[in-house]
């Protein structure tokens, strides 16, 4: 860090230099972008700063990597990009990262100020754009704006609901030398990061608890987000009651934990959607209710108490009413409850309910509905979990292979899952595993792959190469796009519409193109060798695994019906 | 969905630049067109701005602006008043023809109205009112020859118990 530090004084900056002084103070450490005209000043000071740049091929990859490397380490990914193209491309990334509530930083190069609002060469208004999809939006107009921006920023998007923030920076305010403060903290009079829980709140939940013949705790993508998970468990193992996740929840409780019934929802499994449709209060935390995870609302809020736990206010009675609520940071939350319910709880041991779902989970939990043969998709995946260490981390695109994941891969630690659950990005998974990896290159990252969606961000391959982050992609390949495909199957009449993907790339020498390895495997062991190989290698390597595009992903809860009318064939 | 009523979010904001994009952006998403807006500093609340936003909605779609207003970062505070509870008030300056024909005498005495300057054959007229009794003004006014106008929107300022017995139906 420069000598003003220290010395306390505020030195003079051009803008550029003073948003990477900047970003240095929040610790940023890699950015992930492309350059091109408008930010030019900014590439030029990141020559000689510590902070990484990881090249992206595309903007969208390079949001989805910051991304990754955001849900892995907790702390704001940072993605850049360049004025109009540049700032349009991220849009995706961005919007993914804020349907999923990840901390982010995008910064976007921007004309000058004095040709903003003429149409000038690749001026667009990515405020305008970028405002139903940020929490904020920052275009400082003064260099000695940018530090308290900056500030701004990382302080928005890392408290409260985290969501993804905007800095769009013109050139000019790049350019020009102004005299900065570096302040240590901002004011913010419209935003509260942070609600404490009414402990009286919380006490009503222990009552509503205690008195609950069959709960189900269902935990949600908050309780990892708020490193609230070791809370979840303990909650759990004290009354001894089951946990179902969303499928962003998934690792909030290690999936081979004896009280883990696994994600609920449209792909949920058996025994989380039969039991939470049996039970007689649901404890959500951290979760949103939204039309994936609940199916028919009516049905699901029907015959059910439901406490909602949530950081965010505006969250409780958005899509249901729940009987109760407590707004407030989830680990304290949860940390309140556990000491009360320390006092007077007693495990509820040797019930009927705990005789009911301890049954359907010893029968269900490692059936595979639908797909018979020893090579196919959920066999494959099972094989993916037995072979990574704990602490892999896996991603996933979206698609039938998603579902497959959710249905079939064990989550055993918190923020090893990474998967598009709001938007619903193809193409997250490849660059999101390039960002986890950035992150902690000690650990094996593999993405679990479509066809449809690899080809939509392979060009990440040039990246993981090119800046030695190695992931593995096991693309399971079918030739189409497979879940339009099944629902067209389920819902059109088997009429294929715009699904098949005759004119692709082979993965094996696309990959090989790149200077990565490339394999197409046929048969588990074949599968096996090759995965072992993988983990070994120090280049990223594409699996290709061509699978039947008739294989279905079940269990299945069709739109409008009841998480326990599932179609199992 | 219950019936829409009119409806009036007091929305104390930060006084800067894109702050009303960002506020009525939310009214936008939820497809609501709104009646009436109006912007004021606030006396006395330095870097504060008033958002007043009149329009016809059901409860349930109240329930959602009011949940994203108070979830975005320039809004201080939100307060949904039911207008049917609230005192409320307009104003409209209009520029009408005047001659021996229209009555303008008479109009100007039925409702209460102030002349603000004449010009030969016309005059500027200052009515604050209801919006009901500023509509059947604007109404008269037409008929009797009118040249310009302008209106500034609702100013609402509700009656306190009620408000909170709303709010709380709502949430």
């Amino acid at each position: 860090m420069g000598f003003w530090r220290w010395k306390n004084i505020s030195p003079i900056f051009s803008g550029a230099r003073g948003l990477i002084e900047a970003l240095r103070i929040e610790g940023v450490e890699v950015v992930f972008g492309i350059p091109g005209g408008a930010i030019m000043p900014v590439y030029d000071e990141l020559l000689g700063s510590p902070i990484r740049h990881v090249l992206a091929r595309h903007e969208q990859s390079a949001a989805h990597m910051a991304d990754g490397y955001a849900r892995v380490t907790g702390r704001p990914g940072v993605a850049m990009a360049t004025s109009g193209p540049g700032a349009t491309n991220l849009v995706t990334g961005v919007a993914t990262a804020y349907m999923d509530s990840v901390p982010m930083v995008a910064i976007t190069g921007q004309v000058a100020t004095r040709l903003i609002g003429t149409d000038a060469f690749q001026e667009i208004d990515t405020v305008g754009i970028f405002n139903p999809i940020t929490k904020y939006q920052f275009q400082p107009r003064r260099p000695s704006e940018i530090p308290r921006a900056v500030k701004a920023a990382f302080y928005l998007t890392a408290t409260g609901r985290t969501s993804p923030v905007l800095i769009d920076l013109p050139k000019d305010v790049q350019m020009e030398k102004e005299e900065m403060t570096f302040q240590e903290s901002v004011d913010i009079p419209g935003y509260r990061a942070e609600y404490e829980p009414d402990p009286l709140h919380v006490a009503k939940a222990a009552d509503l608890l205690l008195a609950a013949e069959r709960p189900v705790l269902l935990g949600g993508g908050g309780v990892i987000k708020s490193n609230a998970c070791d809370l979840l468990v303990a909650l759990a193992e004290l009354l001894n009651i089951p946990v179902a996740t969303t499928l962003m929840g998934k690792g909030c409780i290690p999936e081979n934990h004896p009280l883990s019934l696994g994600p609920i929802g449209m792909h949920g499994t058996y025994q989380a959607n039969k039991l939470i449709m049996e039970s007689d209060l649901v404890i959500c935390v951290g979760a949103r209710f939204s039309d994936r995870s609940t199916m028919n609302l009516s049905e699901f809020t029907k015959d059910r108490k439901i406490i909602h736990f949530d950081a965010d206010p505006s969250e409780i009675g958005k899509n249901l009413t729940p009987h109760h609520y407590v707004v407030g940071n989830i680990r304290k939350s949860l940390r309140t409850l556990l000491e009360m319910l320390k006092v007077k709880a007693v495990k509820c041991e040797n019930t009927t309910w705990q005789r009911r779902w301890m049954e359907l989970k010893s029968e269900y939990e490692d059936a595979i509905f639908g797909a018979s043969g020893e090579f196919t998709s959920p066999r494959i995946i099972r094989k993916i979990r037995d072979m990574l260490p704990v602490d892999a981390i896996v991603t996933t695109e979206v698609g039938q292979h998603q579902m497959w994941a959710e249905l079939h891969y064990r989550v055993l630690k918190p923020r090893t899952f990474l998967t598009s659950g709001g938007l619903g990005t193809m193409g997250f998974g490849f660059p999101a595993a390039i960002g986890a990896k950035t992150a902690k290159p000690w650990v094996p990252v593999l993405d679990i792959a479509g066809d449809g969606s690899f080809l939509m961000t392979s060009d990440s391959l040039a990246t993981s190469v090119q800046e030695n982050l190695p992931v593995i992609v096991c693309v399971f390949n079918n030739s189409c796009l497979g879940m339009v495909a099944q629902w067209q199957r389920a819902f059109y009449g088997g009429r294929y519409s715009g699904v098949w993907l005759g004119s692709k790339p082979d993965f094996v020498h696309l990959a090989k193109s790149y200077g990565a390895e490339g394999v197409r495997v046929n048969g588990m062991l074949d599968f096996e060798r090759a995965l072992r190989e993988a983990l070994k290698s120090e280049v990223t390597t594409v699996i290709d695994i061509p699978i039947s595009p008739e294989e279905n992903v079940l269990p299945f809860v069709p739109t409008g019906s009841s998480l326990s009318e599932m179609i199992v064939k | 969905m219950s019936v829409d009523e009119s409806v009036a979010f007091q929305i104390l904001v930060e006084d800067k630049p894109g702050v009303l994009f960002r506020v009525i952006n939310h009214f936008r998403r939820l497809n609501l067109n709104i009646d009436a807006v109006t912007v004021a500093p606030i006396p006395g609340m330095v870097g504060k701005s008033g958002i007043t936003v009149n329009l016809k909605a059901s409860s349930e779609e109240c329930s959602m602006v009011q949940r994203m207003l108070s979830k975005s970062v320039d809004v201080v505070s939100v307060r949904l008043v039911r207008l049917s509870e609230a005192i409320r008030r307009e104003l409209v300056l209009a520029q009408i023809k005047v001659n021996r024909n229209t009555g303008f005498e008479r109009l100007i005495e039925n409702y209460g109205a102030r002349v603000l300057s004449t010009r030969e054959d016309t005059a500027v007229v200052e009515l604050t009112g209801e919006p009901d009794t500023i509509n059947s003004f604007i109404k008269s006014v037409l008929d009797s020859g009118l040249v310009s106008l302008s209106r500034t929107g609702l100013a609402v300022l509700p009656l306190e118990e009620k408000v909170k017995e709303f709010a709380e139906n709502i949430l």
